[in-house]
This record gives structure tokens, C-alpha cells and sequence, in this order.
């Protein structure tokens, strides 16, 4: 895992989650928790990035918030520093060319 | 769109560095050149479309070079960078995909884009100073249609016969 602490990882899990679930009508923290069988605290948690969440949770959470379960998946690679130079990159550019980008900068 | 700026005025800016670092005969030094101008210079190989980089942060001017290519082409791809980096202060990112020295791509807007134009046109001149390379056709009155000659020509200034081959057409078409 380059580039993303694992801290940091699942804090922009969280925020996509919280992202798509405001998304939806209705759908508060306690709803989301009954529907995936979790506590309102845990999807709090969760969406702080304090709580890891296992492989078939992610699953059932996508179900919930009607998303494909990658959608909820942050760009791997990409840490604070780098995403800088990504910003500055036109849109559209392909990946790989942004990682490239992002490994000269870095060193 | 506007037009790309001339050979001559490119020439000018090409030739001041040439002169500030005392470059007097060929190969030109890119590497000297990039530290000259205040920027990095990085190598790193990538599979695929890309030729090089210019990318300016808050801390580095970086000028990044596919170095799968071939070295003559990594050095074309310096001096173009060095183009980008004096001329076109505007932008923080200048992404090559694949420039072509001779025929135009037809699928890219690269060519025909003046800011690549006369990054073109830079490289040319910084790495085949007009000077230098005048010198060298009169003295050893070279054969355009004589590959060996002309191979041998791009081997001294460590440019690939086709971007020599493009010089001095373009030369060739100021004078007549």
C-alpha cells in the first residue's frame, strides 16, 4: 500500500460512504445500520474511519447505499502530498501517466 | 488560436544558454542545460504513450523523461521540456504524450498546437545550434539523400536522423 497510511485509508473509505449515503433520502446513520446489521455508533464509526470494516460488510453497505462495492473503494497510491501534482494534471489524464507524475515529484 | 513564434526569436533564446554555459561544439549538454534553467531532471521508465514531463510545484521545477525511449529521443524530449519550462510559464503541468519530430501525428492535437510547436522548435535549436550545424553542412557539404552521411552527422550532435533530417529541411527552406 504506497502513498495512503492505513489510517488514511479508511477515512476515505468513510467519507465515500458517508458521501453516497446522504445521497439518499432518508437514509441516516441509524438506517444505514439496521440495514447492514450494525449499530448507529459503528456507521458513525465507520464513516470517521475509526472503525475497520470487514470484506462482507463493505458489501452489504454498497447493497444499502445502492452503490457498486467499488465505488466505495479510495484511489490507492495517492496520498496528500502527490494528489497536489494530481490536481494540477488536466482531467482526463489516464492514470497511469498521473503515477507516473506523482512518482517524480515524490522522490 | 495564436501562432507559434518563430525559428529566429526561438533561436535567440536557445543560443543564450548555449553562450552562458560556453557550449561551443557538439553533443549539447541537456543535463547541464535542465540545472542551468533551475530544474530537476528525473528518469523513470514508462510502458506506454509518453514521452516526458515539465511539472512545476511550490518547491521544484520538475522535468520528468521516459526512459524506455531511446537516448537520442530522451534527449529531444529534454530540450523540448527545457522549451515548455522558458517559454510557457502559464501552465504548472506540460504532459508529451509522443511528439513526433518529422511527420505529424494525426490523432493528437500536439501538433498543431502552437505551445508544442515551438517547444519543437526550441529543442531544434538547442540541440542543433543554427551556428553549429550551418558550420558543419558547408564544411562537409552534406548529402541530404546520403543516409550514412546524414547518420553520421546526427551521431555528433546526438539527435536521431529523423529531427536532423528535419533541421536542416527547414534550413534548407529559410534560405531558399
Amino acid at each position: 500500500m504506497s502513498g495512503r497510511t492505513e489510517h488514511g485509508l479508511y477515512e476515505a473509505f468513510g467519507k465515500l460512504v458517508r458521501q453516497h449515503r446522504e445521497r439518499l433520502d432518508g437514509m441516516t446513520q441509524e438506517k444505514l445500520g439496521q440495514l447492514v446489521g450494525l449499530s448507529r455508533t459503528s456507521i458513525t464509526n465507520i464513516e470517521r474511519g475509526r472503525q475497520h470494516v470487514s470484506l462482507h460488510q463493505l458489501f452489504a453497505i454498497a447493497e444499502s447505499l445502492r452503490v457498486r462495492p467499488d465505488a466505495l473503494l479510495p484511489m490507492v497510491g495517492v496520498s496528500d502530498r502527490e494528489s497536489k501534482v494530481a490536481k494540477k494534471l488536466p482531467p482526463g489524464t489516464e492514470r497511469e501517466i498521473a503515477e507516473w507524475a506523482e512518482k517524480l515529484v515524490e522522490e | 488560436m495564436r501562432k507559434a513564434k518563430s525559428a529566429k526569436l526561438l533561436r535567440q533564446q536557445a543560443n543564450e544558454i548555449l553562450k552562458g554555459l560556453g557550449v561551443r561544439r557538439p553533443p549539447v549538454p541537456v543535463e547541464q542545460i535542465v540545472e542551468f534553467l533551475g530544474a530537476r531532471l528525473r528518469y523513470s521508465p514508462f510502458d506506454g504513450e509518453l514521452a516526458g514531463m515539465l511539472i512545476r510545484d511550490d518547491k521544484h521545477t520538475t522535468i520528468g523523461v521516459n526512459s524506455l525511449h531511446h537516448n537520442n529521443r530522451q534527449r529531444f524530449t529534454i530540450a523540448h521540456e527545457c522549451g515548455h519550462l522558458l517559454l510557457h510559464k502559464g501552465k504548472d503541468v506540460h504532459i508529451d504524450r509522443s511528439f513526433r519530430v518529422n511527420k505529424r501525428d494525426e490523432r493528437s492535437s500536439q501538433a498543431i498546437d502552437p505551445e508544442e510547436i515551438e517547444a519543437n522548435r526550441f529543442a531544434a535549436e538547442l540541440l542543433m545550434p543554427y551556428d553549429m550545424i550551418m558550420g558543419d553542412l558547408i564544411e562537409y557539404e552534406i548529402d541530404v539523400e546520403d543516409e550514412e552521411e546524414l547518420k553520421d552527422l546526427a551521431d555528433k550532435y546526438q539527435v536521431s536522423v529523423q529531427a536532423l533530417t528535419h533541421r536542416i529541411t527547414n534550413l534548407l527552406k529559410d534560405h531558399f
